[in-house]
């Protein structure tokens, strides 16, 4: 084909010598030399365009044109280098930002999950329909659901339950944390997976009573066993439990995320009670049946449920949500969020490039219409000036990729640890396809108006007024247009990252009821043996008293429940027990259990009554200490000590009150303190044999994690230690709305800079397109003053324009976000008073320095210019 | 050359000057105005062809496979292209002659249906 394709290379010469021969073959047949050469060119024809119709048989004539196109272009570019870079420069940032959150928004939100099928697989969560509940959506189930689920549906394949959580697993000779999630047997089945060694779950080994077994993931035995087969047949220790490992999944398969073990259940089904809402179901769907249908189907099942076992199933329906939405919760909101920030941002620079080419188009006014006059059509005219706008685009996207991988990976590294699938995060393929479109929708946004205006030159005027002095008209106006167009799309952002930004000072003030600071945790699984928990409530006590003798130990403690990270909850009764009423209408609250002294190092500061001591423990009358919300709420004015509480916990044992303390946020900073009971640990059982210690210390916490490891570790090698700090702990809480707040912040910051560029490139143009008609006015006597009025006057008009459609979109756009503010609302008058008038000022400084600029002009030199 | 009145020409139709160019290049390498020659003389300067339009057209069958060139010098010492018949393009000629023959035939029958009879 290349070779073919040279014989384009002499057409010139093959034509010249056919010619020359037909010429010579004339004179041969006596014609006169001159006229033998006239009539062989007219009997061969239009040369120029024999030789593009021999062209065009190798080349597009369209890609022709379009070569030269982007010829002229690189060579316009070349002219005006600064001005371009600068251009382009502007929208790689725009097309990088964009495609750096594409990117996570591709792999989190639209990518399909790496499974078989994954749009079949289904979660199943409750839905309650009445009472106070109503419309809460709770994706804890209880088995005795489950079981009835699956023994009426139809419309599954498979169906499994699990818990997951982070547990004391020893796989060599010293306890530590995994994640170990605990699967029914069809688990594996639900998703189409395998393991890559060693097989999946035998049914003897899922069954109640049987052996159990389990299953690690790839990572987890390549760090304990170095490769994934030599795992295999190995035994790790859960508990009391002894399993050994049938298989090792491949690394992409990865749920529930960060799974380490996949256990098989095998307690006694029968026993769990139907409230005992502590598990996930996930299914797949049979592929004839849709997820609406099986939604029909669960509802039907529900119903059926509520009448059988009104206590507990009772308007609770059931719904049936594709995995893939499940996953993606709450962060989608943000996601989104993001990308429409990051969308205006791109479009802020769209109309700041615009205005940049659109004042290079007037300056090239001349030379559109030299073309104009030499024959081009506007059409052609239009489609040049696109194809410069497409080549710069095109340059931006390829700096903007280079921009998009650093980014992603910085978004990444910054993002909150809820946001789910980080790892399948790259500029990959799609996302290079999403910036390939980005550039040509990019370059029309910017290219379009001025390649429009500069079509609508007449021809002869600018080539009349060869100093092109036609002040005025359309043109201003799409350029003040554009500039209106920043100015609101920046109030829009910088209002949207102003209620952000309050809302997370807002947060990060609320008050907590605690000191977090100088605490250090330390989070501690000891196993009971079997039934007995003095094992457990020994090694407690005893690491307790260790640790209270280290020096720079203020006050020691432990509980279940560090604040922010509630574990349990349960409804209370006071004074004592309805014999009708169900569990479930009882007055919720949260339970913890905690150790002596763990106010104290928690700063919870004790209201009334006693602190529990060392006396309350088994065999002791059981006693318990409320927060103030619950004395509020259960007992209004009347002094609750010596009253009597029972609660759902691990008995319906009565309590007597001994004490009220300090309310804490306990569900975090952005939920207000609710009814919390406090039991003591000793007389208690809890949450997977778990506590945290919680230790304050006189200075820095973290210097004495290592000792307090090594005083637990040296207690018992069975115990798997966690060490971290209470502010470490609270900050998992404001990770997501510090993450989108910086975000929108430094996209408002850019979108501030680009506005603001705009309004002061286009008074500087306009100032210098009217500095002539500003010398003639100062020459005749008109004050600086009124000069400087003359041109402010119409940069204030611009922007208040500007400003007041930007408020007007932001109070329609920042609803979008309420839901994701704290204690600010979304039409907060400050926020907008304040965005308005910083916006108003800095515009007003972006116009008044070209206006001075303008005024200090020497008249004299101004007018000769010429 | 004018050696028949311009009203006695008639036009080429679309795609027989491949047609005629393959079928002169049977007859050995030779270069382009000697292949416009050819045409018009073979045709006793029936057919006229524009000679210009002789270049796209060579180019096309280049493309197509069906020709080929080498560079060579002619009979007056000029620099020239000299383009010969590939196998493919031989195989090109007779299929195309087949197709002509039926084409020319049956357009035949449909003007003078009398012969038929």
């Amino acid at each position: 084909m290349t070779r073919d394709k040279r014989a384009l290379d002499d057409v010139d010469q093959d034509i010249k010598d056919h010619i020359e021969r037909q010429t010579q073959d004339n004179i041969d047949a006596g014609m006169a030399p001159e006229e033998a050469h006239r009539q062989a060119m007219l009997n061969f024809g239009n040369v120029a365009l024999v030789k593009e119709d021999t062209r065009a048989i190798w080349v597009s004539r369209r890609l022709d044109e379009m070569r030269q196109d982007v010829r002229y272009a690189l060579r316009a570019m070349r002219r005006t280098r600064g001005a371009t870079m600068v251009g382009i420069l502007v929208m790689a940032l725009g097309i990088g930002a964009n495609t750096a959150v594409f990117s996570v928004v591709h792999a989190v939100l639209l990518n399909p999950l790496p499974y078989a099928d994954p749009d079949r697989i289904v979660t199943l969560t409750y839905l309650s329909t009445g009472g106070n509940a109503s419309g809460e959506r709770s994706r804890q189930v209880s088995v005795p659901d489950f079981l009835d689920w699956q023994s009426q549906s139809a419309s599954f394949d498979s169906m499994a339950y699990y818990t997951s959580g982070r547990t004391s697993v020893m796989a060599g000779s010293v306890a530590e944390y995994a994640v170990v999630t605990t699967v029914t047997e069809e688990f594996f089945r639900v998703f189409a997976a395998q393991p890559s060694v060693g097989r999946s779950f035998s049914r003897e080994e899922a069954t109640e009573g049987g052996a159990g077994a389990a299953i690690i993931s790839d990572g987890y035995a390549r760090q304990h066993f170095g490769e994934p087969a030599r795992g295999l047949g190995r035994t790790l220790r859960l508990g009391n439990r002894s399993v050994s490992i049938v298989g090792v999944m491949p690394p992409a398969f990865d749920f529930p995320v960060a799974t380490d073990v996949w256990f098989t259940a095998v307690g006694s089904r029968a026993q769990l009670a139907r409230r005992g809402n502590n598990f996930r179901a996930i299914a797949r769907l049979k592929a004839e049946v849709s997820v609406e249908q099986a939604h029909t189907e669960m509802t039907e099942i529900s119903e059926r449920l509520g009448q059988l076992y009104p206590d507990t199933n009772k308007n609770v329906r059931v719904i049936v949500t594709p995995l893939q939405r499940e996953i993606v919760g709450e962060v989608e909101s943000m996601l989104y969020l993001l990308l429409g920030a990051v969308a205006l941002v791109l479009l802020i620079a769209c109309a700041t490039m615009a205005t940049l080419l659109l004042a290079k188009a007037t300056a090239r006014i001349p030379e559109m219409a030299v073309r104009a006059a030499l024959g081009a059509s506007r059409s052609r005219i239009v489609k040049q000036l696109l194809v410069e706008a497409s080549v710069q685009a095109l340059a931006a996207g390829t700096i903007g990729v280079l921009i998009a991988i650093w980014g992603t990976r910085t978004l990444v590294a910054l993002s909150p640890p809820d946001v789910p699938r980080l790892d399948e995060v790259g500029v990959n393929g799609s996302v290079l396809l999403f910036t390939l479109s980005l550039c040509v929708l990019v370059s029309f946004l910017f290219g379009l108006p001025p390649a429009l205006q500069a079509a609508r030159v007449d021809v002869t005027e600018p080539l009349r007024l060869s100093t092109g002095r036609i002040s005025g008209g359309g043109r201003s106006r799409t350029r003040e247009a554009l500039v209106v167009a920043e100015i609101a799309l920046a109030v829009v952002l910088v209002a949207t990252a102003a209620l952000l930004v309050r809302s997370l000072v807002a947060l990060q003030q609320a008050p907590l009821g605690f000191q977090p600071t100088n605490v250090l945790l330390m989070q501690a699984t000891a196993r009971p043996n079997g039934s007995d928990w003095s094992v457990s409530r020994a090694f407690f006590e005893g690491v307790l008293g260790d640790i209270s003798q280290l020096p720079g130990v203020v006050a020691a403690g432990a509980m279940m429940g560090p604040p922010g990270d509630v574990k349990s909850d349960s409804g209370y009764w006071v004074d004592r027990m309805p014999k009708e009423s169900p569990l479930s209408a009882a007055r919720p609250a949260a339970m913890n259990v905690v150790a002596p002294g763990t106010f104290a190092a928690l700063g919870i500061p004790i209201r009334q009554g006693r602190d529990f001591h060392d006396g309350d423990r088994g065999g002791r009358p059981q006693v318990v200490i409320i927060n103030e919300a619950l004395a509020r709420a259960a007992f209004r004015q009347r002094d609750p000590i010596g009253r009597v509480i029972i609660a759902g916990f691990d008995s319906m044992d009565p309590m007597t009150i001994v004490g009220v303390v300090g309310d804490v946020r306990q569900y975090g900073p952005a939920r207000e303190p609710q009814p919390e009971i406090y039991m003591p640990y000793q007389q208690h059982f809890y949450n997977g044999a778990t506590l945290f210690v919680v230790v304050r210390t006189a200075t820095e916490p973290t210097a004495l994690g290592p000792s307090i490891e090594r005083k637990a570790r040296e207690r018992s090698p069975d115990v798997s230690v966690r060490v971290t700090t209470l502010n470490a702990l609270l900050a998992t809480h404001v990770a997501t709305p510090k993450f989108r707040t910086w975000l929108l912040s430094l996209f408002g910051a850019v979108a501030l800079c680009l506005a603001m560029a705009g309004v002061y490139g286009v008074m500087a143009f306009v100032a210098g397109q009217r500095s002539k008609e500003i010398a003639v006015r100062m020459a005749l006597g008109a004050g600086a003053r009124s000069v400087l009025w003359l041109m402010l006057s119409r940069g204030l008009k611009i922007t208040a324009i500007g400003l007041t459609a930007g408020v007007l979109g932001a109070i329609a756009s920042t609803r979008l976000v309420s839901g994701m503010l704290f204690q600010v609302q979304s039409h907060d008058v400050v926020t907008y008073a304040g965005v308005v008038g910083g916006l108003g000022l800095l515009s007003l400084l972006a116009t008044y320095m070209p206006a001075r600029r303008a005024t200090r002009l020497d008249p004299l030199l101004a007018l000769r210019q010429e | 050359m004018p050696a028949k009145a311009d009203r006695d020409r008639i036009e080429l139709l679309q795609g027989t000057l491949d047609l005629l160019i393959l079928r002169t290049l049977r007859l050995g390498r030779t270069h382009g105005h000697a292949i416009a020659k050819a045409i018009a003389r073979g045709s006793d300067d029936v057919l006229q062809v524009e000679q210009g339009s002789l270049y796209p057209a060579l180019h096309r069958l280049i493309k197509r496979g069906w020709i080929a060139f080498d560079d060579g010098t002619s009979d007056n010492n000029r620099r020239a292209k000299f383009y010969y018949l590939t196998p493919k393009g031989r195989k090109q000629l007779a299929i195309e002659t087949g197709r002509w023959d039926k084409l020319a035939g049956a357009i035949a029958r449909i003007l003078r249906p009398a012969a038929q009879e």
